[in-house]
């Protein structure tokens, strides 16, 4: 935790000026690069040390797309399975997901289906995932093809990028394609239900919105 | 600290719905886990070292603090949409709805708004986009719903996330989502409680069609009730209070002591969770749609809560019979002078509701204790006060925002105590902005002769006034009796705290006259004040001028021994190799609040200023000696907070004067003399 880092992102973190403020977060095995994944975009930089992530943790970054400046609070959870339930707490703050698996390593491929179904699980339903095979730098060690990523990600409804944090390749096209697809969702959700926002206070709305949801439930039995 | 795993699973033993049973098939994990971690083996502790725990303790304190800022900046937007709305004036019909402009067939054309099928002018509506590129058009206020939507992230959670208002000195948190607990002592609290708190912040209101995780959906429930149990204690025992005696009026006056103080009293330590499950049932059944605006509608049960509560503390501090609300009496000047300081009490209790909350189960004999206590004061208090024929003074306060100042309207005073032989007083109002009484900030009005009634009706001004000096600091009223040979008496005085203007920035109070009013000089701020000035800035785009206007100081420090200063401010725009930006206003003898309205123009390009910085510095003349530095302001572009927003806003919007008031800083590196 380096001074200088801390006044970087108390810099970005005060920075108020934005459009919109989207929270993402990178989910996948340990040692898949996720880190990597994010010092590369946030920070421009790589090293090839493993230093496992305790816990969770994240970046500030701001983006200029679709003429709006988005602010990218970018959380960073460790893989390693005794830290879940601190980073499965986050899911459901997030609007998009990074899903990362290792084409170097069987193992992290077979685990996206269940990382699938955790996001599922905990996140909201309109939360936006996008499947990463990282490492393609490492082609020699290659054991997942592009082209299972590619049937995976289609079986799973998500968008599929390989990219290498080491060689900066489509790392930021994979943030970019994120930000894209919520301020898209952000539109649709937008225009679909105007009912939604039109209502005067947050409470109101739904307050009123809740009882029938309910009684559809106890007609079934 | 606990172990890791307690918090986030708390919910352990809730029922997972069907949506989670059915995904939890997915998992081929058989059935057997509970709610969280479907991934995790059974059974297994997690251990995570303090080390770790500090590693993620500091990434939450991190993120905390990027919460705030965002709840803020939320709190902003809706600050901005519930004003626009309020400031909405027609009817949407034959009258445009923002503007209420009527509609009439070639003039003022009417459109309908596709949203909320109002009708607006062209003026207050505009064509927007959907997703498709279709054009629609949404007037000004579902536009701006819209936009609060995006930028708020509510398009996503289907609620406007949790939000405060960002206003300097009082932080009122209004989202009824829940109440907050984490921002008071964040470092001091246990992560993970807050791990869990990130979650509920959006679960609230969710109209979502997936289902909210039974679980959390149960969390944020009692959240709810834990504010509504709050507001619920705003008709808590209404009525017993109100046994104090009608003619006691005039001892109701007493002065009203910081409530920050009391504040301070019940910050207490501990978890707010435990707080809430100390919450008593028959308080959690309001709904929890009760809100400030709500506190507000009973400002006589939110000042009898805040009254009862300084019993329950054991500390009956003499304005506690202030805050009692009176049945409703309407003084002679048409006011009601009682009524006005207990409805604005009712701003602080917000902060203490938690406090209470474990209080309740007490709070009946309080009462009577209180009200015993009450009696016993009331027997005391007469023998000094009103009774003995100090007087009262009618006075009306104004807190104007915009121009930073404090008007104080000195209208009479009546019944005061003879001071002279002859039976009569000479009297004159002084009035001090306390903590921090000196020549600064004293104003006081003319002396009128012979007479205990009375007339002023004189307005004295204090400047630069910020709205944390209206949170911090009290107005005192001393009258005095003049005398021409010897010291000038007390007659008596009284005191009010400012902080009751931030709601209604408008008053008429009247007073009665104590000897000494328990105002706690110990309070001083530790940190010297060396003084305000107020400047106005503007860049002239057509000639390439910058014209600094030097209007006034405000609350100088004194730096002659006759506790006073001739002061006098220096301007320069740096770096200036040859000083020929060096510019002085004249001197004013012996102030603090000098007014100079002097301007001083730089013939300087636009790209230049850039480069530039601003210093302004307040020196004492002195004759003999070298001049004393008193403090000074630098402006450009790598200064913060008020300095830099009025360099921006000087820089960004040419030809337009920009007035801020400063805070005069100990400048290290300033010009000398």
């Amino acid at each position: 935790m380096a001074t200088a880092n801390d006044k970087q992102w108390q810099k970005d973190a005060a920075d108020q000026n934005f459009d919109y403020m989207f929270k993402l977060l990178i989910i996948g095995n340990s040692a898949v690069g996720k880190t990597s994944f994010l010092f590369r975009y946030a920070d421009d930089s790589f090293t090839s040390a493993f230093v496992s992530t305790v816990g969770i943790d994240f970046k500030v970054k701001t983006v200029f797309r679709n003429e709006k400046r988005v602010k990218l609070q970018i959380w960073d959870t460790a893989g390693q399975e005794r830290y879940r339930t601190i980073t499965t707490a986050y899911y459901r703050g997030a609007m998009g997901f990074i899903l990362m698996y290792d084409i170097t390593n069987e193992e992290s491929f077979q685990a996206v289906q269940d990382w699938s179904t955790q996001v599922k699980t905990y996140s909201w339903s309109n939360a936006q995932v996008i499947l990463v095979g990282n490492k393609s730098d490492m082609e020699e060690d290659r054991v997942v093809t592009y082209e299972r990523g590619k049937k995976l990600a289609d079986q799973l409804g998500l968008e599929f990028f390989e990219t290498s944090a080491k060689d900066n390749a489509n790392v930021k096209q994979v943030f970019e394609r994120l930000v894209d697809i919520i301020c898209d969702k952000m539109s649709e959700s937008l225009d679909s239900d105007p009912t939604i926002i039109s209502g005067q206070k947050p409470g109101t709305t739904n307050l009123s919105d809740k009882p029938p949801q309910k009684q559809d439930n106890s007609c079934a039995c | 600290m606990g172990e890791l795993t307690s918090v986030v699973e708390e919910p352990r033993w809730v029922c997972p719905n069907d949506r989670q049973l059915s995904l939890r098939a997915k998992l081929n994990s058989g059935w057997s886990f509970h709610s969280s971690g479907p991934a995790r083996k059974t059974g297994r502790k997690t251990d995570i070292s303090d080390n770790e725990q500090e590693i993620i303790r500091n990434v939450l304190e991190r993120s905390d603090r990027i919460r705030q800022v965002e709840e803020e900046r939320i709190g902003r937007l809706v600050e901005k949409l519930e004003n626009m709305r309020n400031n909405a004036i027609g009817d949407g019909k034959d009258t445009c709805l923002l503007c209420n402009h009527k509609f009439a067939a070639l003039k003022v054309v009417s459109k309908r708004c596709d949203i909320c099928e109002k009708c607006v002018c062209q003026k207050c509506g505009l064509d927007v986009q959907d997703s498709e590129g279709d054009f629609i058009w949404l007037c000004m206020l579902c536009s701006e719903q819209r936009e609060l939507w995006k930028r708020t992230g509510a398009w996503f959670f289907k609620a406007i996330p949790k939000y405060t208002y960002p206003e300097p000195g009082r932080q009122r948190r209004i989202s009824s989502n829940r109440k907050d607990t984490t921002s008071s002592n964040s470092s001091d609290q246990l992560i993970f409680p807050q791990t869990n708190k990130y979650n509920r912040t959006w679960t609230s209101y969710s109209k979502s069609k997936d289902n909210l995780d039974s679980d959390i959906r149960e969390e944020s429930h009692s959240e709810d009730e834990e504010s509504s149990s709050s507001s619920d204690e705003m008709t808590f025992d209404r009525p017993k209070p109100r046994t104090r005696s009608r003619a006691r009026s005039s001892t109701s006056d007493e002065p009203v002591s910081y409530p920050s103080r009391r504040s301070t009293e019940i910050s207490m330590p501990g978890s707010s969770i435990l707080e809430n499950i100390d919450t008593p049932p028959p308080f959690r059944k309001r709904t929890l749609a009760m809100s400030q605006e709500e506190k507000q509608r009973h400002p006589s049960e939110v000042s009898l809560n805040t009254s009862s509560f300084q019993a329950t503390n054991g500390q009956l501090s003499p304005d506690s019979s202030q805050t009692r609300a009176e049945p409703p009496k309407v003084e002679k000047s048409g006011s009601f002078t009682e009524r006005v300081n207990s409805t604005d009490k009712g701003d602080e209790v917000d902060g203490r509701m938690k406090p209470l909350v474990k209080k309740q189960d007490t709070e009946e004999e309080d009462i009577d204790e209180l009200v015993r206590t009450f009696k016993q004061s009331e027997a005391a208090v007469p023998k000094e006060a009103g009774e003995s024929g100090l007087g009262t003074v009618e006075f009306d306060v104004h807190y104007e925002k915009q121009h930073s100042q404090l008007q104080v309207t000195v209208i009479c005073a009546k019944g005061l105590k003879a001071m002279d032989s002859g039976g009569t007083s000479d009297p004159y109002v002084k009035l001090h902005l306390l903590p921090g009484a000196s020549k600064s900030n004293k104003l006081r009005t003319h002396t009128k002769y012979k007479t205990l009634n009375p007339q002023y009706d004189e307005t004295l001004i204090y400047h630069g006034i910020t709205d944390e000096d209206i949170s911090k600091k009290s107005l005192r009223l001393q009258i005095f009796d003049e005398d021409k040979l010897g010291r000038n008496s007390l007659i008596g005085e009284t005191c009010v705290v400012l902080k009751i203007f931030h709601i209604k920035p408008s008053q008429s109070l009247k007073r009665s006259l104590v000897s000494r009013a328990s105002f706690d000089e110990g309070r001083e701020s530790p940190e010297p004040n060396l003084g305000r000035l107020q400047l106005s800035l503007k860049y002239k785009s057509q000639k390439n001028q910058l014209v600094v206007g030097v209007i006034r100081c405000a609350g100088l420090a004194a730096m002659d021994a006759n506790g006073y200063s001739d002061p006098y401010v220096k301007c320069y725009l740096k770096p200036d190799a040859h000083k020929k930006s060096k510019k002085r206003t004249s001197v004013k003898k012996k102030t603090l609040n000098p007014e100079y309205n002097e301007e001083f123009v730089y013939d300087i390009p636009h790209s230049d200023l850039a480069k530039k910085t601003l210093e302004l510095t307040v020196w004492d003349h002195d004759v003999g000696k070298s001049n004393d530095f008193i403090g000074g302001v630098a402006l450009d572009i790598n200064s913060s907070g008020s300095s830099l927003m009025h360099w921006y806003d000087m820089l960004k919007t040419p030809n337009q004067v920009h007035t801020h008031w400063h805070t005069l800083e100990k400048l290290t590196n300033h010009e000398q003399e």
